[in-house]
């Protein structure tokens, strides 16, 4: 009964977002959070010890009384303090976390290709994600192929974490018409999910999401100036928020055969090059 | 096709006699460029400052020194002197496989890779960026920003006093016919006085109409896809504006359709034809032959990249009309070996024109991922007559790149791919140790020798259960 009024909730709030016209700024996850993960790394065969984390890919845009204005500059520098929280939260969770910096990708071209190439490849998943599609997360519908294999393996890690931010905030001039009864209420808040790529798999194996500080009415959304205003505040308590179902690292378990029958799916244990050339061009000539 | 291009450009520059000609009064006066003050304090041009830092920090930007240096010889010689203390040229490059280039109000110019890799010559390369130049140094950015300001408290106010009642989107026409009108308008100017920058600085103005249709030949980008690159600019080539109307007049229906663009961009061709005459109009113009037969761009790495980024972003038909239009002039293994890699990619999808699916009705949110539409195009009418065929094309492309060079290791990993993906698994195999012979890259490696684990646990079991 619980899980079918979530729904509904999910559902109302859905099309209060829409109705609002703002379908644009709704992530995957419509409020609080949300967390979907495959069975794999449900039971820790492929759950990561070591956890690249991206910059998100933000966007913040100002509704103002006519028009919306993308913000640029001040995107910098929540991401900054959103990546601080995140790497806090997987390092809570026994996580090796290597947090990538703006002048790390800048000073490294090979770097900053293989990061745009597996950013571009997850985004044209992650529009299928956000089109409230994240239950099939689990089902190991979404993968980066070989673009977010590459940047695992340039990067010496067990999986890679591609956060995306997106922020709407209105104008303080529309905010107070808002108030006045001067214009329509506008929508607002912080979205915020990350997925998790393993670098054996190149699929999205878990993806997590929070919101935060939304409303899509009664006297209008939150503004960008208080967002700035109290961006750490906010981008902790959405950082929280999206790994509160995160579970914590699993030492104990070592990546194994998982399932013979899906070809994508049949992972071994780590062997050496000449362990898998030995004897296999026999094999080959016998047929 | 780059080895072609001194042959190409000659034909085009004969055309022109060498004798010093003046500009006809319509140009002159499109490069009379007066300084706006007023611009120094816009949005757009803060913007274009925020987006400078940001692509940088962000690795946004794709580096190669020997294209830098091309792109700031060809900039420096075409781009207008102009006196806005806000304006300061520079140019730079974006990695992504469509062919187009933009501008900031500062003057800043990106050009995409993908425009490089399709440009026959550098005097095509100095009309796309005089164009860009022109919008830079004509403020269009900032005077779009003030009109469209204007516009919008109008709309604003016509909003506020009927408040939708009849549910007309007052506010989506008024910034539908704000962005078109502008659009159009400036487009064909800025054609015009690209020409005479081009004149001016010595190359063919005919390479403008080159350069356009070369666009032409556009990328499978979504609907979605373009209205997010208008979005952020503004200042695109080829955005198709009848495109850009039915996105506005109906966003859920238009970002939800893929199309495919190939010479249906009707704002291109109308803005070719009127190149045409706006060229034919030119009295003969002096052109200096050695800048444009001489020095054909050094862009194969480039091309290179675009075909492989179209493939990786699952838009092997793109892809592959690269592909063929390069092989029908510089036949190498890298290109047979893409050809094949983009067939391979393609699967059940036919290789010209869209592919259709059966129709059936259910209720969708949001598009489907590229490997469910290949399995659903496979299960369509056509789709396995289509598989078939590219497989075919796959191996025999993969077959022309080993005749032309047997130690290229890319053609032994895509026909190891092929047989692979058919589950045949012992050519498979074979292909794949003749490729782990001839590269060295550790991360590629690993790929395929992933592979081979898989292949010699598949070939274990079946010689298991044969005994």
């Amino acid at each position: 009964m619980i899980d079918f009024m979530w729904k509904i909730s999910k559902f109302a709030a859905l099309a209060a977002l829409l109705l609002s016209g703002q379908s644009a700024f709704a992530g995957a996850c419509i409020w609080g959070e949300c967390s979907e993960m495959t069975n794999e790394f449900r039971d820790g065969t492929l759950r990561p010890k070591t956890i690249a984390l991206l910059p998100a890919r933000t966007s913040m845009t100002e509704d103002g009384v006519f028009e919306k204005n993308n913000k640029v500059a001040e995107t910098a520098e929540l991401e900054d303090k959103l990546g601080k929280y995140l790497e806090a939260q997987m390092t809570d969770r026994g996580y090796e976390v290597r947090r990538l910096g703006f002048d790390e990708i800048a000073g490294d071209q090979k770097l900053s290709e293989l990061l745009n190439a597996a950013n571009d490849r997850y985004d044209e998943e992650y529009t299928t994600i956000v089109a409230f599609k994240v239950n099939d997360v689990k089902n190991r519908r979404y993968t980066t192929e070989e673009a977010g294999r590459r940047l695992a393996s340039y990067l010496g890690v067990d999986a890679v974490a591609f956060p995306r931010l997106q922020i709407l905030g209105s104008s303080s001039t529309s905010k107070f018409l808002q108030v006045v009864g001067g214009s329509d209420d506008k929508a607002g808040g912080i979205w915020m999910e990350f997925a998790l790529v393993h670098a054996r798999t190149g699929d999205v194996e878990a993806f997590f999401g929070g919101v935060s500080k939304s409303s899509s009415s009664s006297f209008g959304g939150i503004t960008l100036k208080k967002i700035n205003k109290k961006g750490d505040k906010y981008m902790k308590s959405i950082a929280k928020t999206a790994t509160k179902e995160m579970p914590k690292v699993d030492e104990t378990v070592k990546l194994v055969k998982v399932d013979e029958d899906a070809r994508e799916l049949v992972l071994h244990d780590e062997v050496s090059e000449e362990d898998v050339l030995e004897d296999l061009e026999g094999l080959l000539d016998e047929g | 096709m780059v080895n072609l291009i001194p042959s190409l450009v000659s034909a085009i520059a004969l055309t022109f006699v060498l004798s010093i000609g003046s500009l006809p009064a319509l140009a002159d006066d499109l490069l009379l460029y007066e300084p706006f003050e007023k611009g120094a304090k816009s949005r757009s041009v803060k913007l274009a400052a925020e987006l400078e830092e940001q692509f940088y920090r962000r690795g946004v930007r794709f580096q190669d020194a020997e294209l830098q240096a091309i792109l700031d010889r060809v900039a420096q010689r075409v781009v207008p002197t102009v006196s806005d203390s806000y304006i300061n040229w520079r140019v730079y490059m974006i990695r992504h496989p469509s062919p187009r280039l933009f501008s900031l109000a500062d003057g800043q110019i990106y050009v995409h890779t993908g425009l490089l890799a399709r440009l026959e010559n550098e005097a095509q390369l100095a009309a796309a960026i005089a164009h860009e130049a022109h919008h830079v140094a004509a403020h269009h950015r900032i005077k779009e920003e003030i009109d469209g300001r204007n516009k919008d408290l109008i709309k604003g106010g016509l909003t506020m006093l009927i408040s939708n009642s009849d549910g007309f989107d007052y506010e989506g026409m008024a910034q539908g016919l704000t962005d078109l009108s502008f659009f159009a308008e400036v487009e064909f100017e800025t054609d015009a006085a690209a020409v005479a920058l081009l004149a001016r600085a010595g190359y063919p103005p005919a390479a403008a109409i080159d350069a356009l249709n070369n666009m032409r030949s556009d990328s499978k980008m979504t609907l979605a896809q373009r209205k997010d690159a208008f979005d952020t600019s503004g200042g695109f080539i080829g955005v198709d504006d009848r495109e850009l109307a039915s996105l506005r007049e109906n966003p859920a229906a238009a970002l939800s359709e893929n199309s495919e663009a190939y010479d249906t961009n009707a704002s291109l061709v109308e803005r070719a034809g009127r190149l045409q005459r706006t060229v034919g109009e030119l009295p003969n113009l002096a052109v200096d032959p050695g800048i444009v037969e001489s020095r054909p761009l050094q862009l194969r790495r480039v091309i290179e990249m675009t075909i492989d980024d179209y493939i990786r972003l699952n838009e092997p038909a793109t892809a592959l009309r690269l592909v063929d239009s390069m092989i029908a002039d510089q036949p190498d293994a890298f290109l047979f070996s893409a050809k094949g890699d983009a067939h391979l990619a393609l699967g059940p999808r036919p290789s010209i024109g869209n592919a259709t699916r059966d129709f059936k009705f259910e209720f969708k949110l949001g598009p489907d991922t590229y490997k469910e539409e290949t399995a659903a195009l496979l299960q369509s009418e056509g789709g396995a007559e289509w598989l078939a065929r590219n497989l075919q094309s796959a191996e025999e492309a993969y077959h022309a790149a080993m005749e032309l060079d047997a130690s290229f290791a890319r053609s032994y990993r895509g026909l190891g791919n092929l047989h692979f993906e058919q589950e045949d698994y012992r050519p498979a195999g074979r292909n794949y140790i003749k490729y782990l012979k001839l590269e060295t890259d550790k991360m590629e490696r690993t790929f395929v020798i992933e592979r081979l684990q898989f292949i010699k646990a598949e070939l274990s079991k079946q010689k298991e259960e044969d005994q």
